[in-house]
Order: structure tokens, then sequence, then C-alpha cells
């Protein structure tokens, strides 16, 4: 057995806490990138955007705006020394546009001045001259005109035409899933600190450490090594700042290198909502065939998103949407494409699940669909297709461990469903107007990135003589707790309370080429590679420990028995007389034993053709399953969330308390997502909704009145670091059970025996339509 | 013209009276507790306690706290430095994630239960309906403040 497959829970000395920084966080002590004491002689950027989705730029003037006392430099394309390319995977998105704009809200000039204010009234004395170009906004324009970031991504298993002309029943639709903004609480920041020759460090909020230095010494015409990328945490990111960080890192970088002094570039909240690309819009058709008890055969599935007006990670997205395409369902023959169009809208980006939550809406569609064609109940028809053990995903990954129709029936015993439904149909008949309904959603998630490369990870952890530990990993802090599951990792394999391990920020030049923190992986990779740190510090002290047992104790115990924990070493047969663990410490470095380690993790045996579409592409499976009960008023169209029910396996979780708040905060991201948080744009591709108040993301006021979250906690085979799951980003898409709660409820009208066409979101506009259609 | 904020005494400079109230807690007074969240008084990142009530302080010049009682979260802990109740509250509970809304939770929570000692759940949905959390899903916001109430009897 591989030390993944370990299923031993971590020994920590005392109940772990739920976060390391949670003292400085209440007490208001706890530093993001703006809260640092501001260096001496820092400058503030502010940025003139391009008002125009697509126009061509004629002339800039920044005479009037350099002029200005106070401004240290006005830079724009003409200004960037190295190359004026921030692309990562597709090298295609310029820092400045030098000819033409591709979105709203791109970047055409930099302001650095004393103040912000005067950084504000420069970018004002800019005059740049357009010519208004057409821009491309729609998925539809985009397919019309063929403008596709690569050709279109094919997964196949089967035979699917063959299946479809079988089939008892055949169905086809499109569906069509919204955008959402990322609202992080912190908006996009940077600061640029110029140090000696060439050096620059970035304390830039960015999930990406080593995109950030690799890009900005692009940009600026330097090598990695002038650059430090330093990440202390962040304030929420789900995505918006893995590679949407990086061109406000570069800007700020670019300032600080024209003027050689300190740079702040932080944006308003405005500006983050309207100039920073979102969750991609999908616009997708599918055709499904199904036999007359319900069992899905084949299905035929185009994903289109919309990626906006770069590349970014549009194709990676694409790719999971894909591979999302079957969620928790057995599809013997399948034909899944994938397209990604290039519009003028900012360039679309991660988001918290990546993809798969559009792909997964798709075919839970095609799931109510076969139960209103068939009049079974929706449930039924998802627990009879939900993978049974070990059957293939139609990229060729078996189902290992699959659990499904077990999670779907204790998710139906714990909201007592039956009764519910009962209940639900009671209410609906008394009532005219208002209108309740449920939702289920199950989910299965594949965790790994699924470009096998970026699955590694490193961790430096050095013990000081005095028994403390200072420990760094690639993983950034956004609330997620990563710090502290690597944390607790490190602890248990050393034996240690968590209270002698520091972690330090994400910096570049202990940590570098680090991954994105990003795909559910941060403690899985940085949590490996701390335990393999920690090992190897082990493996050096053990046998100073033997001999110390020997020496004080007359112990004689062989290395590879002794126990570490409670910050002792003993003899597990004298547990009496132990060595302390500084004691040890300090009698090693005295010995000249090394106390520092640097630990390497790699995800073994995950890997996909993406020309055949067949793969591994997962080290392993999240399951899961979601139930909402909605209420809709019919007149306004407003709706409400009345219970949630959740059922995930955990595995054994690192720590339980963070899983759950977890699962509890991304429910309620996905429940906004799927009902009121609504991203539009005008005619000319400039996003409408760009405050909190025009724009909503779930209040207090949002939350269930019962919210019962049961995680499954049991050792399993197919897992990561001490037989733990990542737990991020799936159940994000446990809040489509509310969007499938509200049109079940519409779905009253007619009894259940026909659909609803609602949209999606399920905004109260979309509800009150959706019921007139449904009424006729 | 004098403030009290976190309990000291403090001159006010007559061209300090038309600054931004937020922007003088953090870049004058080094009170980075209180955070820009939107800068429009939408979010309650920045909230901070004017005699007790809940302020957004990006909202307001420094004209509005002359002869006030001002409470940063800075303020809030023990004098040797130990953790409000609230507070602690709060981190038991698991009611932060990435910690950016968190000081304006606990202000809005502090003012709310100095007021009222023994708060419904809904209650306290409805005191702090007005500060935004993308992280935590707030359930456990809720169970913190009811936990802390007890504190304040
Ligand atoms: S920053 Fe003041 S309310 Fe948002
Ligand atoms: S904890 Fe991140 S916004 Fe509330």
């Amino acid at each position: 057995m591989t030390k993944d497959h370990q299923t031993v829970k971590p020994a920590i000395a005392g109940a772990p806490p739920q976060h390391l920084s949670g003292g400085l966080h209440v007490a208001g002590q706890s530093r993001f990138v703006v809260d640092e004491p501001r260096p001496a002689g820092m400058l503030f950027a502010k940025l003139l955007a391009s008002p125009y989705a697509r126009a061509r730029i004629i002339s800039i003037d920044t005479a009037k705006a350099a002029a200005l006392p106070g401004v240290a430099a006005v830079l724009t394309h003409r200004d960037v020394p190295g190359a004026n390319q921030i692309g990562h995977a597709v090298r295609d998105e310029p820092l400045f546009p030098s000819d033409e704009t591709a979105f709203a809200g791109q970047p055409v000039a930099l302001v650095a001045a004393e103040s912000e204010a005067i950084a504000a009234a420069a970018v004002g004395m800019i005059a740049v001259k357009y010519q208004e170009l057409e821009p491309v906004l729609t998925i539809a324009q985009a397919l019309k005109q063929d403008l596709l970031y690569a050709p279109e991504r094919r997964i196949e298993r089967g035979d699917v035409d063959q299946a479809l002309a079988k089939a008892d029943h055949v169905i086809e639709g499109t569906v069509a899933s919204g955008g959402q903004e990322h609202f992080y609480l912190e908006t996009q920041a940077c600061r640029a600190v110029p140090g000696e020759d060439n050096e620059i460090v970035l304390y830039s909020a960015t999930q990406s450490t080593a995109e950030v230095q690799e890009i900005a010494a692009r940009v600026l015409g330097l090598s990695s090594n002038d650059i430090t990328v330093d990440v202390r945490r962040l304030g929420g990111a789900f995505g918006g700042k893995e590679r949407a960080a990086t061109i406000w890192a570069c800007l700020a970088a670019l300032a600080c290198r024209k003027t050689r002094r300190p740079v702040e570039l932080r944006l308003e909240r405005i500006e983050d909502m309207a100039w920073t690309g979102k969750r991609h819009p999908y616009e997708s058709t599918y055709q499904a065939g199904f036999t007359r008890d319900g069992k899905l055969t084949a299905y035929a599935v185009e994903l289109n998103a919309n990626g906006g007006a770069y590349t970014d990670l549009s194709m990676a997205i694409l790719e999971r949407s894909m591979l999302h395409a079957d969620n928790a369902y057995h599809i013997p023959n399948a034909r899944i494409v994938g397209r990604a169009c290039r519009t003028n809208l900012p360039p679309n980006t991660a988001f918290r699940g990546f993809g798969a939550p559009q792909g997964i809406f798709v075919i839970e569609r095609v799931m109510e669909r076969i139960a209103r064609t068939l009049g079974k109940d929706p449930l039924d028809v998802r627990t009879l297709n939900a993978y049974r053990e070990g059957e293939a995903t139609p990229y060729g990954q078996p189902v290992d461990e699959a659990c499904h129709p077990e999670l779907l029936d204790r998710l139906q015993r714990n909201a007592q469903y039956d009764r519910l439904r009962g209940e639900v149909a009671g209410f609906n008949a008394s009532h005219r107007t208002l209108k309740r309904g449920i939702g289920v959603v199950p989910v299965k998630f594949g965790i790994s990135f699924t470009t096998a490369f970026l699955n590694q990870a490193s961790a430096l952890l050095w013990v000081y003589t005095d028994g403390t530990v200072s420990l760094s990993h690639g993983g950034v802090e956004m609330g997620q707790e990563v710090n502290t599951k690597v944390a607790q990792v490190a602890a248990a394999e050393l034996g240690i309370s968590l209270d002698r391990i520091r972690v330090e920020s994400a910096n570049t030049k202990r940590v570098g080429n680090a991954s994105p923190t990003a795909a559910s992986t941060g403690s899985d990779l940085n949590g490996s590679a701390a335990r393999e740190a920690a090992g190897q510090i082990r493996q050096r002290l053990a046998p100073v420990a033997a001999r110390l047992l020997k020496e004080k104790h007359g112990i004689k115990v062989s290395e590879d028995r002794l126990a570490f924990a409670n910050d002792r070493i003993c003899d597990p047969r004298h547990p009496d007389k132990p060595i302390p663990f500084a004691e040890l410490v300090h009698e090693a470095y005295v010995n000249r034993v090394d106390l520092g380690a640097h630990g390497f993790y790699a995800t073994p045996g995950v890997h996909f053709d993406r020309a055949a579409g067949q793969g591994r592409p997962f080290h392993y499976f999240v399951f899961g399953c979601a139930l909402a009960l909605m209420e809709v008023d019919l007149v306004s169209g407003n709706s409400r969330i009345i219970d949630a029910h959740i059922v995930h396996e955990t595995a054994s979780s690192l720590n339980p308390e963070i899983d759950q708040g977890q699962i509890a905060g991304a429910f309620i991201q996905g429940y906004g997502w799927a009902t009121f948080e609504e991203v539009v744009h005008d005619a000319k591709g400039r996003y409408l909704a760009v405050t909190p108040s025009t724009y909503k993301i779930p209040t207090i006021r949002d939350l269930p009145e019962t919210f019962a979250i049961e995680m499954v906690e049991r050792p399993r085979k197919c897992s990561s670091v001490f037989g733990s799951k990542g737990i991020g980003e799936p159940p994000l898409i446990y809040g489509e059970a509310a969007w499938f709660g509200i049109k079940d409820a519409i779905e009253s009208l007619a009894d259940h025996k026909s659909e609803a066409d609602l949209a999606f979101p399920a905004t109260p506009e979309a509800v009150v339509l959706a019921a007139e259609k449904l009424k006729g | 013209m004098i403030a009290y904020i976190n309990g000291r005494k403090r001159v006010l400079a007559e061209d300090d009276l038309g600054k931004n109230l937020l922007s003088f807690l953090r870049d004058e007074l080094g009170l980075t507790g209180a955070k820009n969240g939107c800068g429009i008084g939408a979010c309650g990142a920045c909230t901070v306690l004017v005699n007790n009530r809940p302020v957004r302080s990006c909202r307001k010049a420094v004209a509005d706290i002359v002869d006030a009682n001002v409470l940063t979260i800075e303020g809030l802990a023990r004098e040797d430095g130990s953790l409000h109740p609230l507070q602690q509250a709060f981190a038991d509970a698991g009611a932060i994630q990435c910690g950016f809304c968190t000081p304006g939770m606990v202000l809005t929570a502090h003012a709310l239960l100095l007021a009222n000692h023994e708060p419904t759940r809904a209650e306290i949905r409805r005191a702090i309906s007005g500060n935004l959390c993308r992280c935590t899903g707030y359930q456990q916001i809720i169970d913190a403040i009811e936990s802390a109430a007890k504190f304040y009897r």
C-alpha cells in the first residue's frame, strides 16, 4: 500500500483549531495585501479602462496626465520593456492592448501617482481616440462566425447513434446556464516593492504564485529569479484569483519597475465587478435515449462555453465540463463535444467547480425529463442511473468505490422524503399562488488537475533548535484552511502539537514552481508534500532518539519502532520514559543532523489523452448529494429555500469542522448562482450589475431554516493524504438542487406531467415567465 | 474637537473633518481591521461602532465622529490582549473562513448583543443581514452570535 492509501487519522494533541488564523481574524490583526504597513514612498496606481467591448485604438495622448503634479508615471503598451503578453496556457493576451481592445474594462493605460486621488484625476486626463467596432457577445454569434479557442473537443464511448436509434424513448433539447460574479470580499490587489538590482517583490492577491512570477518576469524582460511573489492570505478567491490576478500583479510590477518605487494597485469594487471575468455561461444541446424503465442508454451532448476575450483557462474549464457531463450516471453510449467561444466579454475564468457545474446541469435536466416523460419520481430515475462500483466513465476511468445509490438512500431518510413529498403535495393543493417543490442533485466530482503535470507540490520544513517548526508549502490560504490542514499533517507525522508549527506565507523563494491552489487539490498536494518533508526529518531524528533512549533510560529499541506523539518520542513499551521533542531536536543539531527538509509529491497514475478523449484524469472521485425544499410565489416570482439536506462522503476527513464549513459555504454560493445571481450586460458588452446593491449575492436571509449536513466519514481506498478527500468545489454543485426545487414547484401547476421552461438562474422574472408558459 | 477611539481620546484637526472615515482609520491611525469591501455602503466589511451603533465607515466622514465613542475591531479585545467572548465564539464556531468580512460581522453582532441580550435567531439574521460574507454560508455565524449572547447578560 502506498502512503496515499493509509487511512490512519492524524493523531493530533488536543482538538484541532478550525483555523490557524482564526484568532487573528476575529481580532482584526490578520493582514491582507493592503493592510500591511505602507512602505516609504509608495505610489498608487489607477487604470484607464476601455469603454468599448471592441474598438480600434487610434491614439493615446498621455501628456496632460503626465504633467499633473504628483504623477510619477503614465504607462501604456508602449512602455512594456519585455513581452506585452500575459497569456499562460495560450499566449494570446496582451498586458495593454496596442491596436484593438477586446473587452469593455480592458486596461488601456495606468497612472502611478502620490495619492489615489491624483492618480484618478490623471486617468481622467488621458485622451484616447477609439473607433468602435461591432463586438461579438453571445455564444450563438461566436459559433456562427466560428470563433473558437481551439477545434472542438470530443469524448466518445460506445455507439451513440445506434443506441439512439434503438432506444425506447429519445428526447432532445437545449440547456443554458448563466455566469456568476466571484464577489470575493477582498478585491484584486497587488503591491510591488523594488529591491536591489533588478529585484521586485510582488505582494499579490493571487492563487498562483509561480504564474505571477513567470509572467511578471516576461513582461518586464527580467528573469524569474528577479521576481519574488509572496502571498500571506486572500480575502476569498473562488477561482477568481487563479489566473485573473496575474494582470493586476503585472501592472503593479510594471509601474514599480518604471518608477523604482513601491506601487499599490487595488481595484475598487465597481472596477472589479465591471472589468473582471466570471463563471462561463454555457449553451448546450443534447439528445438522450432511454429505456421504458428510465435507464439512459445514449447521450449526445454539445457543450458550448462563452470564453470571453482571451483563452485564459477556458480550454481547461471546458475539459472539466466534458469530464463531468456524465455526473453520477453510467452511460453506455456517449458522445461529448465541447467548444469554447471567443467573445468580447472580459475573459471568463476559473470559478469554484471549474466547468463541472455547467456540464452537470445539462445531464441533470435530462434526468428530470426522463422522469417527467415516464411519470416517475426524478429521484428514482437518478438512483436507477447512478454508477455502480467499477462502471466506466465515458473517458474510460472506472468509478471505484461508487456509492450514490447508498448516499441517495441516506438523503431520502434524512429528509424523510416520502413524507416531505406528501406534505408538499398537500401544501400545493391548498395554495394558489404559493407553491413548493423539491429538488435533488447527486454530485460526482473528479479530483486532480486534468492537466496532469500540475499535480505536483513542494513543501519546505525547518525544525529550529527550540523544537518549533517553520513550514512553507505551495498552497495559498484563502479561507479554505489549507494552512491548517497542511500543518495538521506535518504535526501528525512528527508527533508534535500544532502550536509548534508556524505556516509561512506562500513565497516563490521558499517554494518555487507551485501549481495554482485550485481544483480542490490544495490540501491533497501540499499536505502530501509536507508529509514527505516531515517524514524525512523524522527519519533523521530516529537514530538520535534511539541513542538518547539508551543513554538516558537504558532502553534498547530499534529506530522503526519509535513512537512520535504528544511532543515526545518513546519506545511504545516504555511510554513513561520519553525524550521530549525539543530535547531530541537540540541533540540532533549539536550532532550536525540536517533539520531542514524539502518534500515533494506528484500524484501517481493520473493521465489523460486529449486527442483520444480517454484516460484516468482523476486520482479519485468525491461523492455526495443534496436536496432542497423550495417555495415560490408565482405572482412575484420570488422564491425562498426552506430546507436543505446534504449527504457528503468525506472519507477520513482531516478536519470535519473545516469540511463542514466548506460544504455549507459552497452550497450557499451554488444556490445563489442557480437562483438569483444574474450576470447581465448591455448590447455593447458592458456589465450592468457592478455593485453589491445591484448584483445580489446570498445574505444571511437566504439561509434555509433547516440546513442539515451529514458527512459520511469512512475509510476509502481512493483518497489522498491520511485517507482524506478534497472538499472545496464539489458542494457548490449541490446548489443546483434549489433550481430543480423551483422547477418542481412550478410544475405542480401541471400536475408534474409536463416540464416548466425555466431559465437559469431562476430569477423572479424567470419564474413568472415559466409559470405563465406552463399555464398556457 | 475630539473623538474617543477605542477608549482613547484623540484630538481631531480641522482638516481631518472632511476625510473619509474608513481611510482615516486605516491609513492614518493604522486601524486596518476595518476593510474596504465595496466603498459604497453595501457590504458591511468597513463596519465600526459609533456610540455603540454599527456604522459603515466608508460612507462617513471624520466629522461624523466628533465627540463620539468609536469602537473598531482592534478595541474589542480585552486590555491584556485576550479575545472578547464574542470573538472567541466566532473562532470556536468556525464562523470564519477568509476572515475579510469578520471584523465587520463581529462588530455588528456586538452592537446587537449590547442592545439585546437574548436575540432570537430571526433577530440575529435581521441584525446582520447587511453584512455580506461570500465564504461561510452564514450558518456558523448565527451559531457564534447565539452562543456568545450569554456573556452580555
Ligand atoms: S466597504 Fe463600507 S459597506 Fe462595503
Ligand atoms: S469569511 Fe470570507 S467573506 Fe466572510
